[in-house]
């Protein structure tokens, strides 16, 4: 056992990037620090991103108490994607996971993760599946790995690149899909865990708006980020896959109901988020073959005739 | 009056060129130079060229210079917004490594911050009348803007965050301060020129230096396209016009070769959204020519192209 934890020591970073959050934020650290949790000696930096709520000074006592763990405060508040896009550039360790303010953890099926971790042979390990619906398709697989905490990445990946992409996908809110896609061109192998780690996380509504656009009030936002969500800042991170039949197929895979069907259900759902962009659609279309072109527009006309209806 | 040390902080990025960068610093620190006790911290974006060392000399003889390295590449416009993160002092000045200076001018800027003004613009190659216009294509320009503080607010920086992929994020808080009627000042006599640049300088500030690995939207960025999105933003479409035809004509000396460039650069079909928004940018008659000419061309290269291919 403790040959294992030095193994962990050495080779797997935390990131945990959190904004005014403390509630959730204690009961997160109390379980990574537990004695029953596995990483509770591995590296662990904390981002905080100027919270206003007293979670510098939960974060001060965190610290001092283990020198393993690293706090970094932001002086101003630069937003919850580009935290993310923070993490993936301090990482320096052979693999990093960054886990948000508010997961709860099954400790119990670690051992298959170390196990992948040891035999050195992935890239990519999952530690959700919740969205796999237990299928081992990629198109899930990559849907998935949206949660940020779903992935445990290797970091050899993180090149100059890859993080000038995350930066300039900061507005498609998931900058973790340009690691993703870089891994999947180089043909990087996933591992498929039998448990789950990341137990059911029940984001309410109000939080799920948080996430999409800030808590402050803003006083100028671009219309393309307004009316952004993340069906289509999804699509759009989709362009970095290289492999055009891979990008079509994960496409049409994504819900149980083929391309149609998850767009419909996907825009449904955030109908009144939704209004159509013209730069968001438009780029939304480019990668889309002359089938799903043809779907989406079905999508836009059922949607467009449900708002006249509601508004009725 | 009160010293401008207490008052004006100094951030420089720089990437991999260290010859140029001792030039700058040569001239900032000189003895004449009036700002050469301010704090002044030098972002290096993970150099690889030695950059590092000879800061680290030159830190021991200037006790008011901080070296921050990242530990890897994040492209200019990242760096550029982790300096305004980090600004702290009422006024926040960013200077790049390849520039030439003249404070013989310098007391406007003093008394400028005493009048509280909010965006002081401290050069004029591209100034001309001083109209609205013209200050937001010469404030495009990193190192012309010594911005208050109290503009690069948290809901900013998200905002301009999620601007990095249009490389002028700096251009979010001149909107802003456009929007809401705060003051802009321009200097008589600027004080930050230009170098004569080179053709392959230009391209690695477009789009950093590992082109293979980007976005496509990012591959094919051009200055036109970054700075269309930025001023799409804009309320006010007459002076966003006028800013982007005064620009174009900088950048591409007229008209029809920046229709050439157009049609060399976005001929697919998937790029049709970008010279759409690039017209929406044009006066009404620039519009119609731009469009008519487009087609044009785009038939023209196409029909060339493929005489090309038949020879082969």
């Amino acid at each position: 056992m403790t040959l294992n934890n030095k193994f962990l020591e050495t080779n797997l970073e935390i990131f945990l990037p959190t904004y005014n959050r403390k509630r959730f934020l204690a009961n997160t650290l109390e379980q990574l620090t537990a004695p029953e949790s596995p990483v509770r000696n591995c590296r662990m930096t904390i981002l905080n991103n100027a919270s206003t709520d007293g979670t510098k000074e939960l974060l001060e006592e965190y610290a001092a108490k283990f020198p393993n763990i690293k706090v970094i405060h932001h002086p101003k508040n630069i937003g919850g994607n580009a935290n993310i896009a923070r993490c993936f550039e301090l990482a320096t360790a052979p693999f990093m996971w960054a886990v948000c303010d508010d997961d709860s953890f099954r400790w119990d099926n670690w051992h298959e993760i170390e196990d992948a971790l040891q035999s050195d042979q992935y890239d990519i390990m999952l530690t959700r599946k919740h969205d796999l619906k237990g299928t081992s398709d990629i198109a899930k697989i990559i849907r998935q790995l949206t949660f940020l905490p779903a992935g445990i990445y290797r970091t050899k990946f993180i090149n100059g690149g890859v993080l000038m992409n995350m930066y300039n996908s900061i507005p498609n809110l998931f900058p973790h899909m340009a690691l993703i896609c870089e891994i999947m061109n180089k043909k990087g192998s996933v591992f498929l865990p039998q448990g789950e780690i990341i137990a059911d996380t029940s984001l309410d509504v109000k939080e799920l708006d948080n996430y999409l656009k800030g808590t402050e009030e803003q006083t100028y936002v671009p219309q393309s980020a307004r009316e952004m969500f993340w069906v289509v800042g999804f699509f759009n991170s989709l362009q970095l896959l290289e492999d055009e039949k891979l990008r079509t197929y994960v496409k049409n895979n994504l819900g149980r109901h083929g391309f149609f069907g998850y767009l419909m259900g996907a825009f449904r759902k955030n109908y009144t988020q939704y209004n159509a962009n013209f730069i968001n659609v438009r780029i939304m279309k480019n990668n889309m073959n002359l089938w799903q072109r043809f779907q989406f527009f079905w999508v836009r006309v059922f949607l467009k005739i449900i708002t006249i209806f509601r508004a009725k | 009056m009160a010293k401008i040390e207490n008052k004006l902080e100094v951030f420089l990025i720089t990437y991999n060129r260290r010859e140029l960068l001792k030039d700058t610093l040569k001239k900032i620190l000189a003895e004449g130079s009036p700002i050469k006790n301010c704090a002044l911290s030098i972002l290096d974006n993970c150099s690889t060229d030695g950059t590092s060392e000879f800061l680290q000399e030159l830190l021991k003889k200037h006790p008011n210079i901080t070296h921050i390295r990242n530990k890897k590449n994040i492209g200019g416009n990242a760096n550029a917004l982790h300096a305004y993160e980090l600004a702290s002092k009422e006024y926040t000045w960013l200077l790049c490594d390849d520039d030439s200076y003249d404070f013989s001018s310098w007391t406007e800027v003093e008394q400028a911050i005493n009048e509280k003004a909010d965006i002081i613009c401290v050069s004029d190659f591209i100034l001309g009348k001083r109209k609205k216009s013209d200050l937001l294509l010469q404030l495009s320009f990193i190192p012309a803007a010594i911005f208050r503080t109290e503009l690069l607010s948290p809901s900013m920086l998200r905002v301009m965050y999620d601007g990095v992929s249009t490389m002028f994020p700096q251009l979010c808080p001149v909107i802003q301060a456009m929007h809401t009627g705060k003051k802009i000042k321009a200097l008589s006599k600027g004080i930050v020129r230009y170098r004569e640049e080179t053709p392959d300088r230009r391209d690695s500030y477009v789009r950093g230096d590992k082109t293979e690995e980007l976005f496509l939207r990012q591959k094919n960025l051009s200055w036109a396209q970054g700075f269309c999105e930025i001023i799409s933003q804009l309320k006010d479409k007459k002076t966003a016009q006028d800013a982007f035809y005064k620009g174009l004509k900088e950048n591409y000396r007229n008209m029809s070769s920046f229709v050439r460039f157009c049609a060399k650069r976005y001929t697919g079909f998937q790029q049709m959204h970008i010279v759409l928004l690039i017209a929406s940018q044009l006066s009404f008659v620039n519009k119609i020519y731009f469009l008519f000419f487009f087609m044009l061309k785009v038939l023209q290269y196409k029909i060339l192209s493929t005489f090309r291919n038949h020879k082969i």
